[in-house]
Order: structure tokens, then sequence, then C-alpha cells
């Protein structure tokens, strides 16, 4: 088997869900990664504030306590109220808080001279060349008496800068890792895909070509291929035996149908010969009507045959007595039983209901006991059995002889088969083929018991219920 | 009898048509589905033959539209199909009687008579049928012939019940079979043959006449004299 060309993979189904699903799983990572880095962000950042917050309440305490002055002096490091710029580094390094005291006309009394948030009672984010590049929280409050006001601010926890800035390249570095390994997934699961299609394609190309014969190789692991190819080479078994069947009934019709065709013809030629002669011509005119009944019970056979066949019955099915309907039908056969000097013998459970059919179980027993009456030998002991068991109903219909040859078992349920091939013997050999048609029609069986010496037949029917 | 065809397939209604003249009946012919309903409803008819597939309209819905109308004319359906199913929707649209192409003159004949007879619902209730000398009694479901009593099986009793409501009437082995037996199926064993032969054998062979008659290849008669 030659590999699929490369167009046909990247052009596949197979080929572009794989890639689809390993995209849409990195977007997914990494987005659900951002998602908790914002929640952990947030968490932090709420933290530094409530911070700040704190922070200017003791700042406002303190003015209130000591006044402006008193606020300076607490603020000053090393007797200086003005901060060095070069404490900046020492504050980021142990995480205190910058502050800024100054007047309104912007002079700084104490604190850090290089911070300046935005005026008001705002609380923002604001980035400063001085403060080394790093973010600050930062807000400013005009203390009380208005001769001065206050900054406060705190370096964004430096964890979360590192952290961002980590998750933004292993974002990128994902994106770009994952891009070609989906690519290449997505081409080594379409190549084992298409390979296994492509078994059956080719079995389906061989077959469409004509050869029936071929099935699709399994490749023994059970999976989901194994069993679309299993039940496709059940199919095209299937398929393969209704063909020949249908090879034989078409031959089984055509002969039918052509006998009392040619029997017909014969008869309008002697219509024709003797016309002059009414007493001929209502005995060839009788003839002739006989062979067209021959044949309308022929056609009438298959069509019902594939009225049953089709299942299409099954909707009109009802409750009924199984029972009763083996009663009254071994009933009315009986006096043909005697008069054909054949003995029958009926027993039968009582109270049998199954869902069914009433017309067609009937047209099946009848067929049964007419296919007895045509070939059990005179003096034949046949017997009607209905009996339960394991929730099915089992009718059997036999005789003690002389049986049927030993490989008929089978082949005696196909249309149009008759052991004696001479078919010299009335019977269109339909009978049998409605029996096992109407039995599988009702969930059912019908088969031949071999271990009989005569000829059995069994039809077994599932119950109400089943 | 006057009776109103309706049929589109000119065979078919020379065939009948021809039949019903010769046995002295009065056939109207209609050869649409609207046509037949207009005649249906214009005249009284003893029987209606409506045929299942005309043109413009299913004969399925002609006959429930005549029926929806109030016409009770017994109905007979005539059709090509042939499934149960076929015959059992015709009897639901209001079909009294179903029969499937091809078939003998005489059985469609038997059948139209015994529509045309049901007319008059009196006589199927009545409690005792008497042909000749052969009185059969409904309630008690005895049988006498001459005053003497004839033992008859359940089913033989039927087809005597059967034959008797259609005094002088050709039933056929086909009507038989599905108004005694049920069957809707043509058993290839001479069945009605057969059960005819017994019956025939309690009621007419210790007699000096002869009740119940064969018509060759059609089915049965049962007549006084």
């Amino acid at each position: 088997m030659s590999l699929p060309h490369r167009k046909v993979l990247i052009g596949s189904t197979v080929f572009r869900r794989t890639v689809l699903s390993g995209l849409i799983g990195v977007i997914g990572l990494i987005g659900l990664v951002w998602a908790g880095f914002a929640i952990h962000r947030a968490q932090t950042l709420g933290e530094v504030r409530a911070s700040l917050d704190m922070e200017i309440e003791g700042l406002e305490r303190l003015y209130a306590d000591l006044g402006l002055e008193g606020l300076v002096v607490s603020l000053s490091y090393d007797g200086q109220a003005v901060w060095d710029p070069d404490w900046l580094y020492a504050i980021l390094e142990e995480d205190e808080f910058i502050i800024r005291v100054m007047t309104d006309d912007d002079v700084t009394l104490a604190g850090f001279e290089g911070i300046d948030p935005p005026g008001g009672n705002s609380r923002t984010f604001i980035e400063h060349e001085e403060l080394s590049g790093h973010p600050v929280l930062a807000f400013r409050l005009p203390l009380d008496g208005g001769e001065a006001e206050v900054v406060t601010a705190r370096f964004v926890p430096d964890r979360l800068l590192i952290l961002r800035e980590w998750l933004v390249r292993a974002s990128g570095m994902i994106a770009l890792a994952v891009i070609p390994i989906s690519f290449v997934t997505g081409f080594f699961t379409s190549r084992s895909v298409v390979r296994r299609l492509n078994t059956i394609s080719v079995t389906a190309d061989a077959i469409d070509e004509g050869r029936m014969d071929i099935r699709v190789p399994l490749h023994g692991n059970g999976d989901e291929f194994d069993r679309l190819s299993a039940s496709m080479n059940d199919m095209l078994d299937r398929i393969g035996a209704l063909t020949r069947n249908l090879e034989g009934v078409s031959v089984g019709v055509a002969h039918d149908l052509k006998t009392p065709v040619s029997n017909l013809a014969g008869r309008l030629q002697l219509l024709e010969r003797d016309a002059g002669d009414p007493e001929a011509v209502s005995g060839h005119v009788a003839a002739a009507e006989k062979h067209i009944l021959i044949l309308l019970r022929t056609l009438n056979a298959l069509l019902r045959l594939g009225e049953v066949e089709a299942g299409r019955r099954r909707e009109a099915f009802a409750t009924l007595d199984l029972s009763e309907l083996v009663e009254d039908m071994a009933d009315s056969f009986q006096p043909l039983f005697e008069d054909a000097d054949k003995h029958l013998d009926v027993r039968s459970a009582p109270g049998v209901e199954l869902d069914g059919d009433r017309d067609l179980l009937t047209q099946m027993i009848s067929n049964l006991l007419e296919n007895t009456l045509e070939h059990a030998r005179d003096g034949a002991n046949v017997w009607l059995r209905l009996r339960v068991s394991n929730q099915t109903a089992f009718l059997e219909v036999g005789d003690d002889g002389p049986g049927l040859p030993a490989n008929a078992a089978d082949s005696v349920f196909e249309r149009f088969v008759r052991l004696d091939s001479s078919r010299s013997t009335p019977g269109n050999g339909l009978g049998l083929s409605l029996v096992r048609a109407i039995a599988e029609l009702h969930n059912g069986h019908a088969r031949v018991v071999a271990t009989e010496p005569g000829a059995v037949f069994e039809i077994s029917l599932p119950l109400r219920g089943d | 009898m006057q009776i109103l065809l309706v049929e589109d397939n000119q065979e078919t209604v020379a065939f009948i048509s021809r039949g019903l003249e010769e046995a002295r009946d009065a056939v109207t012919i209609a050869t649409a589905a609207q046509e037949g309903l207009l005649a249906a409803a214009a005249h009284t008819f003893d029987v209606i033959i409506f045929d299942r597939l005309l043109p413009g309209m299913d004969g399925l819905d002609a006959v429930r539209v005549l029926r929806q109308s109030g016409i009770v004319t017994p109905i007979l359906m005539l059709t090509a199909l042939d499934g149960i199913d076929d015959r059992v929707n015709g009897l639901e649209a209001g079909a009294d009687d179903y029969l499937t192409k091809p078939f003998a003159f005489a059985e469609l004949y038997a059948r139209l008579r015994a529509l045309a007879r049901r007319q008059p619902l009196a006589e199927a209730e009545a409690t005792r049928l008497m042909v000749g000398d052969l009185v059969l009694e409904r309630t008690t479901q005895t049988v006498t012939r001459a005053g003497e009593r004839l033992e008859l099986l359940p089913r033989e009793y039927r087809i005597l019940e059967y034959l008797m409501l259609n005094e002088g009437q050709l039933v056929t082995r086909t009507m038989l079979l599905e108004t005694v037996w049920g069957y809707r199926f043509d058993p290839k064993t001479s069945l009605v043959q057969t059960h005819l032969s017994r019956l025939r054998a309690k009621v007419d062979r210790p007699f000096e006449t002869e009740l119940i008659r064969t018509v060759r290849g059609a089915g049965y008669v049962i007549a006084a004299s």
C-alpha cells in the first residue's frame, strides 16, 4: 500500500483538527496562567494600598499632635529633613515607605523630593525615572489647615514585576514552540488515520470494480477502525449472500413463470386450431385458466414475501392468543389430513400470547401444514405442537417420514428451492420461504430439527415483553 | 341491480359492464373520481364499484368523501394492490368489500349480490333462516331438516349460516375463506371444498333433494330446488 500524499495529509480534517486543538489548548493554558497572575497582582497591590492608608493616617495623627514642624522633625534622618536620593536604594531593598511633605507651592519640607504624584485624593501608579524606573504606588493628601500636603508611596513589590516579565517571555516561548509541535503531531496523527482509512477506501474501490470477494484487512487491536472495517465486512458478506440469493431467485422466478406461460401459449395455439369444436374450446379455456392461476399464485406469493421481508407489517402487530389460533387451524385442517389418510395429532399449551400479525401467523401455520400434507407419506403420523420455554413459544410441525435429505436442512427455506428437482409436484417453492420470513418478522427463527427421522420444522417466536 | 362503476381502465370497464349487462343489471360508468362522486350523489344505486387508483384522486379519499357526505350505499373497492395494509386501509376508509385484480367475473358478481342484499338489515338479524325444509335457528344455533336435527360442527354451522344468508346467490370460495375462516390468503389445499363436502354429507346426502349446489370453479349456491 502506498503512503498517502503529503498534500492529502495536510488537507485532511484530522490534521486541521489536531492543529486546532493543540493551539486552543495552549491559548487556554496561557490565558489561565495570566488570569492567576492578575488575581495575585490585585491581591498584592490591595495589601500595599491598605498599608499606605495606615501610613497616611499615622502621619495625620503626628501632624495633629505635633504640628507641621513636629512632623518634619520626626521624618528627619541623621538631622536631614529632606532625604538624600541615594537612600532610595535602601528604601527599595527594605520595602519601606517613601514620604514627602511639601507646602502648597511645592517646596519640599521633609522626605523625598523627587516624588510628585497628581493631587487630590487619588491613588495612582506612577513611574519615575528618579525612582530607578521602578513603578510606585503613591497618593497625595492635603493636611488639615491646608498649609501643607503629604505624599506617601511604596514600591510595587519586585517579585510581581519579575513574575510578569517571566510570564511574558514564557507565553511567547510556549506559543512559538507549540505551533510547530502541533503541526508535527497533526501530521503524524493524520497520517495514521488516513492510512487506516486508505485501506478501507482501497477495498471499496476494488469492490466498485466488481471484485466482490475483497474484504477490509483488520488491524487486530479492535479499535474503532477495526470495528468499522468488521461491520463493513459483515455488510459485504450480507450483500454477497443477497446477490447470490437474488441470482438464484431470478432463475427461479423465470423458471416458475416460464412454465405456465409456455403452457398458456400452447393452449392458445390449440384454441386457434380447434376453434370450430366448442367442447375442445372450453377444455382449452379451462386449462388456460388453470395456468393463469398458477402464474398469479406465484406472483402473489412473491409480493407477499417482499411485503413481509420489508418489515412494514410490524406496525400492525397486536396481542393475539397463539394457542387459540393453533387449535382453530388444527380444527380446520383435520378433515384434510383425514382425507389424505394422514393422522394429525395436536398438542397445544394453553394461553400462549404474543404480539404479532394474525393474518401472517395464520398463513405461516397453514403453509407448514400444507407442506406436510403434500410431502408426508400416506398413513404418516403428523403432529402440531405448541409449547413455551424461556419466554419463547415453540411451534413444531412434524411427520414420521420420509424426512428431508441430510443436506436440505438449510436450503429448504430458500426461495424456489424444491427438493424434488423435477418440479413435477404442485407448489412454487415459496411456501417455506414465507414461513421463515414471517417467523423472522416476529423476531423468531424457523429451522429444521435434524435429529428426527421425519421432516420436523420448528418455529421459535419470542413472547411479549421481550 | 343499479350499479355505479367508477373505473378508468377501459379494459376493466368493458369486462365488468359487459358481464353486468348480460346479467341484466343497469350500469352507470364514471371514469374519474369527481364524476363518480357526482353520480353517487345524484342517483341512488344498489352498490358502487370504486377503483382504488383513479386519475386525479385516490379511490380511498373518494370513498371517504362519499361516506362523510352521508351516502351509505355499499361500496366494493377494486385494486391492483395486494398488500394486507391496502385491504385494511380500504375497509377503514368506508369500503364494504375489497377485491384484488385480476378476478373472475363470477367472483365480482357474487360479491356485488352479497353487498346489494346487505341493505335490509332486518334479514341479517333474523333469528331463523329457512331454505326449503332446512331451518337454522340462530339463537340456539340448531339446524333441522325436515324436522330432523342435524349435528354440525361450529365451523360447518357458520358455513351453512353464511350460505343461507345469501340464499339463491353464488358464494365463492374466497368469500367463504374471508368470512368463515377469516383467512386473507388463498390456501393451496382444498380447505373449503373438504369442509363443504362434509357439510353436504350432513345436510344433503341423507335427504332426497339437494339444497347446496357446486358451481364449478366458482363456489356454492344454496337454494330450494
